[in-house]
């Protein structure tokens, strides 16, 4: 007996004694799942030590942006500058503010109309001139707020169908404070290395934000879900939709969930059904799904106890660890129903015993080759894809010990009744694969090279870009409502261009010269010539305004400072704060890409604005582009090289993994061959169907060749096998007769697995799943018709 | 031309204060009216375009825009009595400080519907000059809309002290000096000039200030010197909102001359550039 036939016959000796400890086990850290998160918000897809991310945090800091929610509002049957909507928003805002963490709800109710005022004034009282406190009538609105620099895209549509209300939220300010700290020591990232004690500084101080963003974020929720309810008695006279950062986020974590649950259970249950369809025996669906369920409860206690947070991108783990679970658990099934039939007079303790011994070394080699597929992440060097590969690798070891536990100690409690072999509806098809494999090599050959080379002419159509909205499926309301808010005010994912005023354009005793002010009409004149722009707001919308005020007669840069420092100062840090740093020299122009553009190219984007802000004579030192937009493309940017870097590591480390089991170089790099061709093939195939490159996208290629190869492992393994007392013909044979049948099952249960997942609402999801599927049948057809080709071309011996 | 008057305050401080105290205005009328400045001819060189179109290069090829805010370079102004501007300046400073500054917050603490109803009185008196300057610049419908309320205010609005031209008949006020006339035919400032008590001031409009309150038909009701106190008066009145900034203004330049004589100038070149009125593109 070796050591595998010891442990498992001692399982099967104590089997209650092996459950209770697993249920111990599962209730011990299962109770951890109450620190399972969820996090969707923007942050958790971002690398946050890199240099931009600091840089953005800086200017956040310094011009101090309010978070805030657009609640849209569009009239069904009344003009919207009517009393109607005006009463409605007026009711609307009001119970808004009851909302603890409301520090105000701007609407054009009670937002200064200073149009209405005859000339510039510096002692005003902007409370004086609002529809609140003044009454203007319906057209009086329309015609102030008409064309407004300020307020159209972000209080009234172009067309004038529609107002936002915006809710401004208070700061949190213990976080705020140790954001700040934070933000001092990494400060100094940016011109030298942290020493040891700082980034310990960093690490204890974000530990102590955790739980405060944790509440925070929960806050958020809530009251998301109260905005909700409190306008739903307005829904009959208009359409009301929320948008913003943090409801995108919110949406994101309900779809998410929406998803977690309904994989969860919908996969089991299909799972079940086919398991069902398959082996015919109670014991082999139950057996699996128990597997399952305890994978899943035990991962996601671990998740919580280690603290690893479900992104957007890990938000599928549930659906992939079941089908992971599910691939080892029928291998062992299948393994054990054929020494049941081959040997129907051995022992059923004793088939336990031969089919755990025999089975868990492949089976350890296929988790391996998973795993390395999920490692390959590791050297993404894009956060959030990094901790998606350490989660699944977690997930991985949980599913692989689970499933070699319980097998021997589940079916020795319960025995099942011998079964009729093979379904009868997959035999001409096996038969076809053998045929092809044996006879026309070289017609295989040639057909996967042309195939290869159509595919692969996909690869320079692979493209790479990130819309959130494109995350959740067109038809979704959410979707709807979101892209609304996106195109009718002033877009979703913020760009900021940072100035710093050069000492050229400074003058004495002036804030802001002329010339400045014309740098930044510049910009923003350039910045509206892209469709894809939304609002744009900055210093110069003020001055617009009182151009506007000025009977049209420009300012002239004394009249500008003058009214600056007359200005109450409480008023002029609330106006101008967020746009202006006078200590710093430095100006913001805030605006808003929008993410429903039709064929934006992000990257292009970006690089015509730089080069053309260059073109208006503005020295490039003097700007950054900081904020959202950026760091995303600077993630985007990196993923074309992440992709083929790691699906680099992918064929090198696989190619390791075959060489040490299979211990020849020919048969590795053999084996090797079909599962390049289907992961270079899948990515021409997105190439060609115009699926991007997204942070989700980027991790199908790997992973699916880290579950495919493991077909390959098991035919060319058994191929090796035959092949000692059998011509190469002969052994390709036996080979399909014995594991054809086992790669078909697998194959196919968790393509349809992977398939349900086609159902979601949340876009990344769908391609995820029919993607994978996809290319585990590929793989699975190169298995049975290149690979044995090629096998029995070269190799003929053992 | 001056500044418009349309109630930016601000620009009170850049405008003629005061419409008396013509004596002095007379003493340097004599040296500098009218005439092409030299600076303004100049201008066309100078190295600060901070005031010209805003030319952006866009993908959809060259757009030009007009600026929302607009500077001048100090090569642009003409100050060749600087040294006596400064000492003018100086002795304001003290006569603003001890003097008319406290007495502004004196008068600011009269009942607004008061103070509304001398400004109304005084804008008025100066409507015949509203008038003939309109009918000069070749703007019939104004001049007559200045009559109009002149007929009005000093009838139903009780000798102009309301003004129900603007309320009831939607004939709103529309201010034109002598200085906008010149400008009007392109005479130039001269140079500019710091009066007593005034302020900042150039050769053209202390001319337009010197003849309007010299011609008024304050004469009709009162007999000189007593016109001139009036006239006294209404220029201090005008000047109250400004003197009350005056301080603040001052406190943030370095060099409160300079800051005081910039906005003047600068006022008065754009204004001579950019007409009011004019919406951009």
């Amino acid at each position: 007996m070796n050591n595998r036939e010891i442990f498992a016959s001692w399982l099967i000796r104590h089997p209650i004694w092996v459950l209770l400890a697993f249920i111990l086990a599962c209730g011990g850290i299962g109770y951890f799942i109450k620190d399972f998160r969820i996090d969707a918000s923007a942050d958790t897809l971002l690398t946050n030590d890199n240099q931009l991310y600091i840089k953005s945090r800086i200017m956040s800091q310094r011009f101090n942006p309010q978070e805030f929610i657009l609640l849209a509002y569009k009239p069904e049957n009344h003009p919207l500058f009517s009393d109607k909507t005006f009463s409605d928003l007026s009711e609307i805002s009001e119970k808004l503010q009851q909302l603890e963490r409301v520090d105000a709800v701007t609407s054009i109710l009670n937002v200064p109309l200073l149009q209405a005022m005859e000339g510039l004034q510096t002692d005003l009282d902007p409370d004086d001139w609002t529809w609140q406190s003044r009454q203007y009538s319906a057209q009086q609105m329309q015609s102030i707020l008409t064309d407004h620099p300020l307020y159209e895209d972000l209080l009234v549509n172009q067309q004038q169908d529609a107002t936002a209300i915006q809710i401004l939220f208070k700061q949190d300010h213990e976080l705020a404070e140790i954001d700040k700290q934070i933000i001092a020591i990494q400060k100094q990232a940016l011109t030298s290395e942290l020493t040891e004690e700082q980034k310990q500084q960093v690490e204890s101080l974000k530990a102590r934000a955790e739980p405060l963003l944790q509440d925070l974020n929960r806050i958020r929720a809530k009251e998301i879900e109260q905005i909700y309810a409190m306008v739903a008695p307005y829904e009959q006279q208009a359409d009301i939709y929320l948008g913003g950062a943090h409801v995108l986020g919110y949406q994101l974590i309900r779809i998410i969930q929406q998803d977690l649950k309904l994989f969860g259970t919908g996969i089991a249950v299909f799972i079940g059904l086919m398991l069902w369809l398959v082996f015919r025996r109670w014991q082999f669906v139950l057996l699996p799904l128990v597997c399952c369920g305890a994978s899943v409860l035990l991962t996601m206690g671990m998740f919580g106890l280690l603290g690893f947070k479900t992104t957007v991108i890990s938000s599928n783990f549930i659906a992939l660890q079941l089908i992971l679970t599910l691939a080892v658990c029928i291998h062992l099934i299948v393994h054990y129903r054929q020494l049941a039939a081959s040997t129907p007079d051995v022992k059923h303790k004793q088939l336990i015993i031969k089919t755990f011994s025999e089975k868990s070394t492949p089976c350890f080699y296929a988790a391996l080759t998973t795993s390395v597929g999920f490692a390959s992440l590791l050297i993404s060097n894009i956060q959030p894809v990094v901790s998606f590969g350490w989660m699944m690798i977690v997930a991985m070891l949980v599913s692989i010990s689970v499933s070699l536990l319980l097998f021997p100690v589940l079916i020795s409690l319960s025995p099942p009744k011998p079964t009729q072999q093979h379904n009868p509806l997959l035999k001409p098809l096996l038969n076809v694969c053998m045929a092809l494999s044996n006879r026309h090599k070289t017609l295989v050959v040639i057909c996967t090279l042309i195939v290869a080379v159509v595919g692969g002419l996909g690869l320079p159509r692979l493209d790479v870009e990130n819309s959130f909205l494109n995350y959740f499926r067109e038809s979704t309301q959410i979707r709807k409502e979101l892209t609304f808010i996106d195109q009718q005010f002033g877009g979703s994912t913020p760009l900021d261009i940072e100035y710093k005023i050069p000492e050229s354009e400074r003058k004495q005793d002036l804030v802001l010269s002329a010339q400045t002010i014309q740098t930044l009409q510049k910009i923003q004149h350039l910045l509206s010539q892209y469709d894809a722009v939304g609002n744009v707001t900055s210093v110069f919308n003020f001055t617009e305004l009182a151009k506007k005020i000025n009977q049209g007669q420009p300012l002239t840069e004394y009249e500008l400072n003058s009214l600056y420092h007359l200005l109450d100062r409480s008023l002029r840090d609330r106006l101008l704060g967020s746009y202006l740093s006078a200590n710093d020299q430095q100006l913001r122009i805030s605006s808003r890409i929008q993410d429903s553009t039709e064929g934006l190219n992000r990257a292009e984007f970006l690089q015509s604005l730089k080069t053309y802000i260059g073109k208006q004579g503005v020295d490039p030192a003097q700007i950054e582009l900081t904020n959202l937009f950026v760091l995303y493309q600077d993630i985007l940017s990196r993923l074309y090289k992440s992709q083929f870097q790691t699906l680099g590591v992918v064929y090198v480390a696989l190619a390791l993994v075959l060489l040490l089991v299979f211990r020849s170089i020919r048969l590795a790099l053999i084996a090797l061959v079909p599962n390049v061709l289907c992961t270079m093939l899948i990515l021409g195939i997105m190439g060609w169907l115009a699926i991007p490159l997204d942070l989700m996208t980027i991790t199908i290629a790997a992973i699916a060749m880290g579950i495919a190869v493991d077909d390959t492992i098991h035919f060319t393994h058994h191929y090796k096998q035959h092949l000692k007392d059998n011509p190469p013909e002969q052994a390709a044979q036996k080979t399909f007769k014995t594991v054809g049948y086992a790669l078909l099952y697998t194959s196919i249960i968790i393509t349809l697995g992977f398939a349900t997942l086609g159902l979601s609402d949340f876009v990344p999801s769908i391609y995820f799943g029919l993607l994978t599927g996809l290319t585990m049948m590929l793989a699975l057809l190169a298995d049975l018709t290149l690979l044995p080709a090629l096998l029995m071309r070269f190799v003929r011996k053992v | 031309m001056e500044n418009s008057g349309h109630g930016f305050p601000l620009s009170y401080l850049t405008e003629k204060c005061s419409r008396t105290l013509t004596v002095v205005v007379f003493l340097f009328f004599s040296i500098g009216c009218a005439s092409q400045s030299p600076v303004e001819q100049a201008s066309s060189q100078s190295v600060d375009t901070a005031h010209d179109p805003v030319v952006v290069a866009t993908p959809e090829g060259t757009d030009t825009l007009e600026p929302t805010v607009v500077g001048y370079s100090e090569q642009q102004f003409e100050d060749p009595l600087e040294g006596f501007n400064r000492a003018m300046f100086g002795f304001n400073d003290v006569m603003y400080r001890y003097a008319l500054i406290p007495a502004a917050r004196g008068y600011s603490y009269l009942p607004s519907p008061v103070r509304t109803g001398v400004s109304n009185f005084f804008a008025n008196i100066r409507e015949p000059w509203n008038s003939l300057n309109h009918t000069l610049q070749g703007e019939g419908g104004l001049a007559g809309r200045n009559l109009g309320r002149f007929l009005i205010n000093s009838t139903v609005g009780l000798l102009g002290l309301f003004d129900p031209a603007t309320h009831w008949l939607e004939l709103p006020p529309a201010k034109s000096t002598l200085g906008q006339s010149l400008a009007h035919y392109d005479v130039g400032y001269g140079a500019f000039l710091v009066l007593p008590f005034i302020g900042q001031s150039d050769f053209r409009s202390g001319f337009s200030t010197f003849t309007e309150s010299m011609i008024t038909p304050l004469e009709a009701i009162a007999d000189r010197p007593q016109t001139g106190y009036w006239q006294m008066f209404n220029g201090y009145q005008q000047s109250v909102p400004s003197l009350l900034k005056y301080e603040e203004l001052k406190a943030q330049s370095e060099d409160p001359y300079r800051y005081f004589r910039n906005q003047y100038l600068q006022g008065l070149l754009r204004d001579k550039q950019y007409e009011p009125g004019t919406e951009d593109e």
